[in-house]
């Protein structure tokens, strides 16, 4: 990882608020910027040290401040310097993936200060290796221990909270669960790469170039979250796979952000939570789609530990009569890569629309129905009755919220599964001895019903 | 010396123009009620709320300003005036207005804006000179200023608006002081905003008032000052030279080169018509000039049960006085620093510069920056009379007047005790 730049201001030499040190990638960004820099390297501090960070030029700043006190007794005429108390400011100039992944965590700690270079500007004994930040690297990631331990409801309280604080529909949050700071990198963690410049703030400092101080608001958000609960849910039920992208694992955010990330600079509509649940759903498709090697798993589902396919696919967007194509070629012939390719699209499908998910399944069982069972068959019909009784991942959950709890492992419609069975052998009798040989085929597949 | 006659008794109450122009921080003159808006300290409380603006924001500007304002800033069409124009009235809603906002520059005026002569008097000088600390302690210490000179009453008072919600830029600076330590430096973004005083002289019948803004500037900013800058349109500018800038060579070189800019952008292309006053400051580290001993021993104020009292100026501004401490200052530059009286002199001839010598603590602070305790500064009150008695605002006080003033410290007091009748 490359810091991208350092610069630092102090009053020091005598001389008022100079620029003290500038890493050589830096000149013509604090030439540019120059008059803000100074205005944040003057930020009126109410304590001896100041923390902040924000965004300018398409950088993320983080800034240090602390209070130097000059020590210089002998008051020589002949020498000019400083000798009132001043702030020795020194800010990483940082691009916003490499804030994101590597600092935005760091930065949860407390003690990540410490990592900073501790000396005055004058003398300025600053190392190359602490210009470089390398020393901010060997902080404790305590941002992203903060998120996994959170329990994945939370993980959507606060990633919904830190939402309506970008929006601006909430001003200002305390936490009872975490600091000031850890709030905001739990934010910033939780909320793609885009989001980081809203999550601006300062800590022992007054400005109004950053959005969020240490509030003493008597609102804390974990009680300010009952208000809003509703609303969240409907908003993830409107985005579930972003949804799933703030539950899962640190990594795999990290790397789905990121793709976001570049999709987002190459984007000519301004960007919209609609945009993201596309792109993400895109991701996943793509992922499943790319290799049949990958190993799909959702929730509930039977098949995603047994099935794995071979070959390149390409194709992202799946009709229903496409995946009927497949169903009737494996009812004439039970090929396991047709099978393949029929999840495949399936779950193409049920990613791009559950109603169509559910069709399709409704248009499986009608031919099953249709075409009966046989001895030639009983492969075909033994794997499609299976993924036409399956109830889908959304179903499942609403159903499991609801108090209707399903078997995590094998969530079929059990009594879905009998009737249409019933239809196709034509007789309840023979339905039944059916359905127990389907039953010692699963627990043999390790799937106990 | 001229008088300046109070007009506003003769104003016409309702009119459109106000008595007297009024120069804004940004350089706007203000003359009629098209300059500016009037609103209230709730009304200016109630756009805080509303998130209209920061409550720490000490000025918001034209451009930052979102939504409409009509809400908060009202014109003065329609309103009744109130006093010749200290405050106005909405005849059918009875709500009053007492601040006046200027309307380019969106600054909260001073209570006796437009209604008073105003005198303009910058600070100028490099970095640490001690501008804002002079600046400090004239808004801290003006109680230092109480006088009945040659019987007359003198009055200097804040002319600042007490009920303004937005903490005035020399905020911190004055509460550093109140707390006995060095003010920080100022900000080079710091907004400019005059510190207001409302001066007043009266003897017998006549009486003069006005109205005396002090400004101040970070040093970083005083050499970026364009032919434009609204410095230059000061009435007086004090330049303040620090013993450290005479005496450090690199320090001496940027002071030249501020010389220079001044001269350039100021009298060459401004054409600045007031009058600059050259201070040196850090009066202490100057004890080892020979030529100044004289000089540094003998102080025009004195500390008197914690308060600080004039004692030179007391009873007028001594002419005298004033010409034995030019003479000296102008020698002792001569001598030592003819580099720097040269540039100075380019600025204005001998006769029209005015040399001062102050010290605002007269000794070294004590570690964190602690003011040392009952300090006394050294002739920090000189300048300032000066400038008030070239406005005709304090008397002056001639030569052959001298033997009636030098008194003992005590008998001083008690003889001003003794004439004060009570009234301002």
């Amino acid at each position: 990882m490359i810091m991208i730049g350092y610069i630092s201001f102090g009053r020091g030499s005598g001389q008022g608020l100079k620029m003290v040190k500038c890493s050589d990638n830096m000149f013509e960004f604090q030439r540019q910027y120059r008059k803000k820099l100074e205005q944040l390297a003057e930020i009126r501090m109410d304590s001896n040290e100041m923390q902040a960070v924000t965004a300018l030029g398409g950088f993320i700043l983080f800034l240090y401040a602390k209070k130097v006190y000059p020590k210089n007794k002998a008051r020589d005429p002949h020498k000019k310097e400083e000798s009132r108390p001043y702030a020795f400011t020194q800010i990483y100039v940082i691009d916003r993936e490499t804030y994101w992944e590597e600092m935005a965590s760091r930065a949860a700690s407390d003690k990540f200060i410490r990592s900073f270079y501790n000396g005055t500007d004058m003398p300025m004994n600053i190392t190359p290796y602490q210009k470089a930040g390398e020393n901010l690297l060997k902080a404790a990631e305590e941002g992203i221990t903060l998120v996994e331990d959170l329990p994945k409801e939370w993980r959507l309280a606060y990633a919904y909270m830190g939402i309506l604080l970008c929006s601006g529909e909430i001003k200002q949050l305390r936490s009872k669960q975490f600091s000031f700071i850890q709030l905001m990198s739990v934010f910033t963690l939780l909320l793609p790469m885009e989001l980081t410049e809203y999550f601006s703030y300062i800590i022992g400092g007054k400005t109004d170039l950053v959005r969020f101080s240490e509030s003493e608001s008597s609102q804390l958000l974990e009680e300010e979250w009952i208000h809003y609960r509703t609303q969240a849910e409907l908003f993830f039920r409107n985005y579930p796979h972003f949804r799933i992208v703030i539950e899962g694992k640190q990594e795999d955010r990290k790397q789905i952000y990121k793709k976001l990330a570049k999709q987002a600079e190459e984007a000519e509509k301004p960007i919209s939570w609609e945009w993201y649940e596309e792109k993400i759903a895109e991701q996943s498709r793509i992922e499943a789609v790319g290799s049949y090697r990958t190993v799909v798993q959702t929730v509930g589902s039977a098949y995603g530990a047994i099935h794995k396919g071979e070959g390149e696919r390409k194709e992202t967007i799946v009709s229903v009569e496409s995946c009927m194509k497949l169903v009737e070629e494996l009812l004439e012939e039970y090929i396991e890569d047709t099978f393949c390719q029929l999840l495949e699209k399936r779950r193409i499908l049920y990613i791009q629309n559950l109603g169509d998910a559910m069709e399709l399944q409704n248009k499986i069982r009608q031919s099953l129905i249709r075409y009966g069972y046989h001895w030639e068959n009983q492969n075909a019909v033994f794997h499609l009755l299976l993924l036409s009784c399956e109830i889908l991942p959304m179903q499942y959950e609403m159903k499991w919220r609801s108090g209707e709890y399903y078997h995590p492992t094998l969530p079929l419609d059990k009594e879905l599964m009998f009737q249409t069975l019933s239809k196709i052998c034509g007789r309840k009798r023979k339905a039944k001895s059916l359905l127990q040989k389907i039953q010692k085929k699963l627990i043999n597949m390790y799937i106990y019903w | 010396m001229s008088w300046i006659k109070n007009k506003i008794k003769d104003f016409i109450w309702g009119g459109r123009q106000f008595p007297y122009p009024y120069i804004d921080c940004d350089g706007n003159e203000l003359n009629s009620v098209e300059d500016i808006w009037v609103t209230s300290k709730e009304k200016l409380e109630e756009a805080i709320e509303r998130g209209y603006c920061s409550k720490d924001r000490f000025r918001w500007n034209q451009e930052e300003m979102e939504g409409d304002w009509s809400e908060f800033l009202f014109p003065v069409d329609g309103l009744e005036w109130i006093n010749g124009g200290v405050a106005f009235r909405n005849g059918e809603t009875g709500e009053r207005f007492d601040l006046k906002v200027g309307r380019k520059s969106l600054q909260i005026l001073p209570f006796h804006a437009l209604l008073a002569p105003q005198i303009i008097c910058h600070y100028y000088g490099e970095v640490n000179t001690g501008k804002t600390l002079w600046m400090t302690q004239i808004i801290c210490e003006s109680g230092l200023f109480v006088s009945k000179p040659q019987d007359g009453t003198f009055c200097f008072t804040s002319d600042e608006i007490v009920d303004n919600p937005f903490p005035h830029p020399k905020f911190e600076a004055i509460k550093a002081y109140e707390n006995n330590r060095l003010p920080e430096p100022t900000k080079k973004g710091e907004l400019s905003l005059p510190y207001s005083f409302f001066v007043s002289y009266k003897t017998g019948e006549e009486s003069v008032c006005s109205l005396v803004e002090f400004r101040d500037l970070a040093g970083e900013v005083a050499k970026e000052q364009g032919a434009g800058s609204v410095i230059f349109q000061s009435s007086y500018i004090l330049f303040l030279i620090s013993a450290h800038d005479l005496y450090d060579n690199e320090a001496k070189r940027n002071l030249i080169h501020l010389i220079q800019v001044f001269w350039q952008k100021g009298v060459q292309q401004n054409s600045f018509k007031g009058k600059l006053l050259v201070v040196f400051t850090k009066s202490d580290l100057f004890g080892e000039a020979e030529l100044l001993q004289e000089l540094l021993q003998d102080n025009t104020i004195w500390r008197y049960c914690n308060q600080l009292r004039l004692k030179k100026h007391a009873d007028g501004y001594c002419i005298e006085e004033n010409k034995k401490r030019n003479e000296v200052l102008y020698q002792y530059l001569n001598e030592e620093f003819p580099d720097v009286l040269m540039h100075l002199e380019m600025l204005a001839p001998q006769q029209q510069m005015e040399y001062f010598l102050i010290g605002s603590i007269n000794q070294y602070p004590e570690d964190e920056n602690v003011l040392p305790k009952n300090f006394c500064p050294y002739r920090i009150d000189e300048a300032i009379l000066y400038l008030l008695a070239d406005m005709g605002l304090y008397p002056y006080k001639e030569a052959n007047d001298q033997e009636e003033t030098e008194i003992e410290p005590e008998d001083h007091f008690q003889q001003y005790w003794d004439n004060w009748s009570g009234e301002w």
